[in-house]
């Protein structure tokens, strides 16, 4: 099917205006196309967010706004893209480790108990890791009102907010408003196959415009973990002129990463 | 990634909050990551971001980061609704155009940059709304900067791969040594000939489409678009697909808006290149409630009404609708109702939770055949009712995705207004149609109420919808013929004209769909008897009186249940 829309796609933008469509960027595509489909992520998708009770759609609509459901990949030892000196972010769910947008990879790493370097190479082990970290930012990251329910997609704007790892609330929330545009509207083109999600979208757009929720850091649940975090944690560097969301929350979740652990491992994992 | 950042500070605040590119969002990079003076302006670059979108331009503000450029493009797809909420091609402006960014080394003194969101990795960053917001802003950078539209000066990061340009650069250009970037955005994917004839054809481009408007009766309702590409450029507004004579202005006013002016908008551009044809935006207008004389109580349970009168308000409870793709009104049974072309419009409902049984939907409808095999009354991902079921020669049912297609044995009629009635209960579905009773089918399902007119599949209906009603409770028999009865706030009436064939006098009456006319004579407006009983599946029927004469008066009554 995705392969068909492709070529009608490519057919309508020669009716409009190319003379002579450039042969090596069709192939291309049509070597992509195939590559997506073979990948077929969306079993994995729903496998990661059912393994920590994240709604599959909020999973995919975090990848795809964030990679379009691209595994990225980097040379060995390559933290900044040569092109422009942008950190790299990790696999298909675009974990961060650097001082500006925080160390997202290190934090879901030790959440499933898994190496930062397996979620760099694998997507499922890399969804995985994003799945718990979006379910640790929902359940211990302010929530938007009238959002008691998990399983509601609008429940988790402000935890995607907080999942970019970007200094600037504002910025934080209109890509979490555009996630849940990307949901509503899901995706079938270039061997995707995402139907998407019904989305209250004018509740999500309040939400995100409404003032700003109480700091994750605050919320009184969180103290006693913070003082039980133990000494040799890595602990994330925090850059000298921004302070940036992960690093204020990145020790907590660390800290809570251990109790997490210890409950996994009491149950028998 | 610069030689020599930090040689020249600005150190002054940045004196504009305007951006010099009138639909660019302007947010600065960090203070004095500019060139203030250098050689010129001749070049522009295409990059790509390697990042998303708010995240490149959160990191071009730190003051870290050793990089800048001027412009960044945002990736998105055409948006359903078009209320803004895709940004898909939005731009921001991060540094002035008067100053030289730091973008591509050895290259800085001479060239604009625009980043485009994604990555090379995936075609899927590059859209069409990128490619004519950015196509855009390349002619406004060349038009204003005398730069040529070419390949030679409209260029990749990675256009030092292209021998040919290096040769070109050697001969025009020897101050710059072609081969000081080592760069590949903007990649593979990068679509230069749809770009390049965008930028060169001068073809229109809609940078800013009409956004919705919701206006209360008698207020102003405003549409604005924008559009640019090379002149002379027309604007033609739309109507429901229709085009408004004389709308030919970027501003489009609706003074003194009545229920029926609400629909969908559309604006194109064109010029002797191309036509470019905006997203749809959609006028709501919203009356005051009001009971007609003489309207009865709802029965108890109501918890949602959508009118459709101008717009998709739940009058009853707060599940307000909101119109998607190629929606809009028509006469309806009560006032305007929602009409469906079919390709892939619907109502989306706020807030619309599933209802557990017991449960009623009460819907007016004017069926068309749909264009897909199956059309949705109302649905979300796990439940749909069926104007249509899947390949049941368009009799109505219900689904449970994953479970069955359930199907009455019954065919709504097309183009006639029906009353349907769904009432769930946990042993099963009953159907309802004008007031009577057709089957019950099981199981029991829970209501759908995400959306109207279709549901998660798509399975858009056509037609239109009027007076949608939700109870969690499942109404009586008895109810539902109450509901039916009550039907619009209109008296049957005689439509003209009359006409006399060579026997008699035909009389047009005009009345609630399905309804039977009873017709009462009187040759002195005191003694009444009953003339006839008429049929009345369509709203309107013909009745002759055989007994007029030339000589005789005669005067006539009209009733409805």
């Amino acid at each position: 099917m995705s392969r068909i829309a492709l070529l009608l796609a490519v057919a309508s933008f020669c009716a409009v205006a190319a003379p002579a469509q450039d042969a090596a960027r069709e192939a291309a595509i049509a070597e992509y196309t195939r590559h997506m489909q073979d990948a077929n992520y969306p079993p994995l998708f729903a496998q990661a967010a059912a393994e920590f009770h994240v709604p599959p759609d909020i999973l995919m609509g975090v990848s795809f706004a964030e990679t379009r459901w691209t595994q990225l990949e980097w040379p060995p030892g390559e933290t900044v893209s040569p092109e422009n000196g942008m950190p790299h972010a990790y696999g298909i769910m675009a974990l961060w480790d650097n001082d500006h947008f925080g160390h997202s990879l290190q934090i879901a790493a030790a959440l499933v108990g898994e190496s930062p370097d397996l979620l760099k190479t694998n997507a499922f082990q890399n969804m995985r890791g994003a799945a718990a970290l979006l379910r640790q930012l929902y359940d211990q990251g302010a929530k938007p009102p009238d959002a008691p329910d998990a399983n509601e997609l609008e429940s988790w704007s402000y935890a995607i907010a907080a999942y970019t790892g970007i200094p600037e609330q504002d910025l934080a929330r209109r890509h979490a408003g555009r996630v849940f545009e990307f949901i509503q509207r899901g995706f079938h083109e270039y061997g995707i196959a995402w139907a998407g999600h019904p989305v209250d979208l004018p509740k999500v757009r309040a939400d995100l415009a409404a003032t700003n929720p109480p700091a994750p850091a605050a919320r009184p649940s969180s103290a006693p973990l913070t003082a039980a975090a133990p000494a040799e944690q890595p602990t994330p560097v925090k850059p000298e002129k921004t302070s940036p969301p992960w690093a204020l929350i990145g020790g907590i979740l660390l800290a809570l990463t251990v109790v997490f652990f210890m409950a996994r491992r009491a149950v028998g994992r | 990634m610069l030689a020599f950042c930090g040689a020249l500070l600005f150190a002054a605040a940045d004196a504009w909050a305007q951006p010099d590119y009138g639909p660019a969002l302007w947010n600065p990079a960090y203070p004095g990551h500019w060139y203030t003076s250098d050689c010129c302006h001749s070049f522009c670059v295409i990059h790509d971001m390697e990042g998303y979108y708010e995240a490149t331009i959160s990191y071009f503000q730190a003051q870290a980061t050793q990089a800048s450029i001027h412009y960044c493009v945002c990736s998105g797809y055409e948006s359903a609704q078009n209320d803004k909420g895709d940004p898909g091609g939005q731009i921001t402006q991060m540094v002035r155009e008067q100053y030289w960014a730091w973008h591509v080394l050895c290259w800085n003194g001479y060239m604009f940059g625009t980043e485009h969101e994604g990555f090379v990795s995936s075609p899927a960053w590059y859209t069409t709304n990128m490619y004519q917001a950015s196509a855009a802003l390349q002619r406004h950078l060349c038009d204003t900067y005398g730069i040529q539209k070419d390949r030679n000066h409209i260029i990749g990061h990675n256009e030092w791969q292209n021998a040919a340009w290096r040769t070109w650069m050697t001969n025009n250009w020897p101050q710059i040594d072609p081969t000081c970037n080592n760069h590949t955005d903007p990649g593979q994917y990068w679509d230069w000939t749809y770009f390049m004839s965008l930028i060169t054809s001068g073809a229109p481009v809609i940078t800013q489409p009409p956004t919705n408007v919701t206006v209360a009766e008698g207020g102003t309702a405003t549409l604005n678009v924008a559009a640019t590409g090379q002149g002379p450029l027309t604007l033609q507004w739309q109507r429901n697909g229709t085009n408004l004579p004389g709308a030919t202005f970027p501003l489009y006013r609706i003074l003194d808006a009545r229920i029926s002016d609400a629909a969908r908008f559309s604006v194109t551009a064109s010029n002797p290149v191309g036509v470019a044809v905006s997203s749809p935006a959609y006028v709501s207008v919203v009356g005051a409630l009001s009971n007609a004389p003489g309207a009865a109580p709802a029965p108890p349970g109501l918890i949602n009404w959508w009118p459709g009168d101008g717009n998709a308000r739940d009058i009853c409870g707060t599940n307000d609708g909101q119109l998607v793709n190629d929606v809009s009104y028509s006469p309806g049974q009560n006032g305007p109702a929602f009409q469906f072309a079919g390709q892939n419009g619907s109502i989306n409902i706020s807030g619309g939770t599933e209802i557990p049984p017991p449960w009623t939907a009460a819907f007016w409808v004017n069926r068309q055949d749909a264009f897909g095999a199956s059309a949705a009354l109302l649905g979300d991902a796990t439940n749909a009712l069926k104007l249509e079921q899947y390949n049941q020669g368009r009799k109505a049912g219900f689904t449970h995705f994953g479970a069955g297609d359930y199907v009455f044995n019954y065919i709504a009629p097309a183009g006639v207004w029906t009353h349907l009635v769904f009432v769930g209960t946990s042993a099963g579905v009953t159907l309802y149609a004008n007031g009577a009773a057709q089957a019950t089918v099981t199981p029991g399902i829970s209501l759908p109420r995400a959306l109207l007119g279709a549901d998660s599949l798509g399975d858009n209906m056509a037609g239109a919808l009027d007076e949608i009603m939700i109870y969690n409770k499942a109404l009586t028999a008895s109810q539902i013929g109450a509901l039916y009865a009550a039907g619009p706030m209109r008296a049957p009436q005689f439509g003209g004209p009359f006409s006399a064939p060579t026997n008699g006098l035909a009389l047009n009456l005009v009345g609630l769909t399905g309804k039977t006319f009873t017709l009462f004579d009187s040759t002195n407006f005191v003694n009444w008897s009953r003339l006839a009983t008429v049929p009345n599946p369509t709203g309107t029927a013909v009745f002759t009186d055989p007994g007029v004469t030339n000589q005789a008066t005669r005067f006539y009554r009209l009733r409805q249940p």
